[in-house]
């Protein structure tokens, strides 16, 4: 008869007490793990994409917009720029890779970008095609992994897209796309976009504008003909050497009708100021339902061992030593807590399993749901040895029992 | 076996709380005896058993069991002296009610820290066995009848072969019918165990099955206690 089964028979004899009690350490750990994952792999998704763009050119406006809107696709463009300014950087020794990203239509809320293959070129990670090619003309698409499974998207899938950022704008009926590829899945923002040549987003506002004419249902007035020929949404910029970030963003922003911002910069400013003090308030009120939890396992062993006064004086007459006694008490402690750490990393992680999909179709990020990061050991551990502190002191009480009398009064 | 010299202990009277003081002057016991101690509720019989048991630290004298002082050991070292070679019979028989009966006497094997699981286990059957409630080992105590439940307070008592067993009015709770059925058990296992047994109980007409019988009564004074 080990300890362990002693706890665990214990702990069955009051079933409801112990279920509410692992529950409640559950919660809190559970809400702990949640916050933690989805920061923490907020704080990587972001990053990792600022790893491949040294500099992102777009319309003056908001820098962060600009950045969520052309890397993320989270915001709306702040506007679009002439492509001189693409003809510019590209003859500038210092760039390495420059793509254009022409963000103006959406499948379904998912936005259509225009770029080139020197976008899959840099972004290694995650460029690879899942089945069929790459673009290689107009009109040719291919999709990412998430909106493809959403869409039930297909080789050879003709789609058309609506025009604006949201769904729900004039669709461009007259020009649909072939889907010629799928791409594999990254847990990025690439899930949830299509990506067709830069070309194809200009030729189909072209016919777009010229079966609006045609119908009357454009006024010819009323065409918003970019002055310096066709625009782009945005420019991201790969440096030969990223030393050069700041030079060079200082010399787009004096010389060009243009904004230049550094994304790894704005994602820091992003998590300094907003992601992780969010996550320190939610980590502070995790702990706190911890606390709150490990109360309650005080009082839960506190009380039960009101109950087996009898029971514990029985133990000590059969030769159980104090030691012994307050052994048995810890290890109650410590399955309690066990199984409410055990039930808070399954409450954590099956809620992020859960939500996995909201946030790919809403943030573009995938959380690895089932991934153990080394601050949840820390901290399970912590929730355990809490566990185990609460245990002591009903532990010492049952220690100090008088046996003869309880045993006599009993 | 058993060497109780000027041992004093006060207590209060159970029930009636009436403050009383033990003075023995002298209590042998001998290896394979059977003593019973007899008096009337309340005159602390029970308390003697929990000296003898090293439960009560009387407040002088000296208490040996099989050669050991009990005054000489610490609270630890009475315990586990107490596992390992005294059982003890309660008068409402104290088995754990969350546990089986196969647990209840392998939790009294575990704390006499004797045998190995397996050996444990083995001595488990056999005594239930031998009381007649191998049959009902995974039964709850709740669920057995009175004198079932005193069968398994004797066999968790002597699970770990005992040189001595304490029974406290081990035939308060029984009917005419258990008292002799439950009496010829401890006395046979006793005789099995070589173990020395000694009893307190109220009812007299048991003295006959004892080889001899004490009267608490000449110990008893009752006396103002200061504090206790």
């Amino acid at each position: 008869m080990s300890d362990l089964k002693l706890a665990f028979t214990y702990l069955r004899t009051h079933l409801l007490v112990t279920v509410l009690t692992v529950l409640s350490v559950a919660l809190g750990l559970g809400l702990a793990t949640i916050v933690l994952i989805l920061s923490t792999q907020t704080k990587d998704t972001l990053k990792q994409e600022t790893r491949y763009w040294d500099i992102v050119v777009g319309a003056k406006g908001s820098q962060l917009q600009l950045i969520l809107n052309s890397m993320y696709y989270l915001d709306a463009p702040n506007g679009n720029i002439s492509t001189d300014v693409w003809d510019h950087l590209r003859a500038n020794e210092g760039v390495g890779k420059i793509v254009p990203v022409s963000i103006g239509d959406n499948y379904y809320g998912a936005p259509i970008i225009g770029t080139t293959m020197d976008f899959f070129t840099v972004r290694q990670q995650g460029g690879a095609i899942a089945s069929g090619r790459m673009f290689d003309k107009t009109m040719e698409v291919v999709v990412g992994a998430e909106v493809a499974e959403r869409q039930h998207l297909t080789l050879g899938s003709q789609i058309v897209g609506s025009h604006g950022w949201a769904k729900g704008g004039d669709t461009h009926s007259e020009s649909p796309y072939t889907v010629v590829g799928i791409l594999q899945r990254t847990g990025a923002s690439m899930d949830r976009a299509l990506y067709a040549d830069y070309r194809s987003v200009w030729e189909v506002h072209a016919r777009h504008h010229a079966a609006g004419l045609a119908t009357g249902v454009v006024d010819p007035d009323e065409v918003d003909e970019p002055e310096h020929g066709p625009e782009i949404t945005a420019l991201l910029v790969q440096l030969k050497q990223e030393g050069r970030r700041y030079q060079l963003a200082d010399e787009i922003n004096k010389n060009e009708n243009a904004m230049a911002t550094i994304p790894v910069d704005q994602v820091d400013q992003l998590v300094k100021t907003f992601i992780s003090p969010l996550q320190g308030l939610l980590l502070l009120v995790a702990w706190l339902v911890v606390i709150v939890a490990a109360l309650s396992i005080l009082i839960s062993l506190y009380l039960s061992l009101h109950q087996r006064r009898r029971d514990l004086a029985v133990l000590r007459a059969l030769g159980a030593t104090r030691i012994d006694i307050f052994r048995m008490i810890i290890i109650e402690a410590a399955v309690l807590t066990a199984l409410g750490v055990l039930g808070g990393w399954l409450l954590g992680h099956g809620t992020v399993a859960l939500l996995s999909g909201y946030a790919m179709q809403k943030f573009g990020i995938a959380p690895h749901a089932w991934q153990l990061q080394a601050v949840e050991l820390y901290i399970g551990g912590s929730v355990w040895v809490l566990g185990i502190l609460a245990g002591i002191l009903p532990a010492v009480v049952a220690y100090r029992l008088p046996v003869a009398e309880t045993l006599i009064a009993e | 076996m058993i060497i109780c010299q000027r041992v004093k202990k006060d207590f209060l009277a159970r029930g009636t709380m009436t403050p009383l003081h033990w003075e023995i002057e002298e209590f042998n016991v001998a290896a394979g005896e059977s003593v019973l101690i007899t008096g009337p509720s309340g005159c602390g019989k029970t308390t003697l058993l929990n000296m003898l048991s090293g439960l009560l630290r009387p407040e002088s004298g000296s208490i040996s069991i099989q050669g050991v002082k009990l005054e000489t050991l610490d609270v630890a070292g009475l315990d586990i002296f107490r596992g390992g070679h005294i059982g003890m019979i309660f008068q409402s028989f104290q088995l754990l009610s969350a546990l089986t009966v196969a647990e209840n006497l392998l939790l009294g094997a575990r704390f006499g820290r004797k045998w190995n699981h397996h050996e444990a286990l083995e001595h488990m059957e056999m005594l239930l066995r031998e009381v007649g409630l191998w049959d009902r080992r995974s039964q709850r105590p709740g669920e057995l009848s009175i004198g079932e439940q005193q069968r398994v307070a004797i066999a968790r008592a002597l699970i770990n072969r005992p040189a001595l067993l304490l029974a406290d009015e081990p035939t308060a709770s029984l009917d005419a019918a258990n008292v002799t059925s439950v009496l010829d058990l401890i006395f046979k296992l006793c005789a099995e165990n070589d173990t020395t047994l000694v009893a307190v109980s109220h009812d007299t007409s048991i003295a006959n099955r004892f080889s001899r019988t004490a009267d608490a009564g000449r110990w008893m004074h009752s006396r103002e206690v200061s504090h206790v």
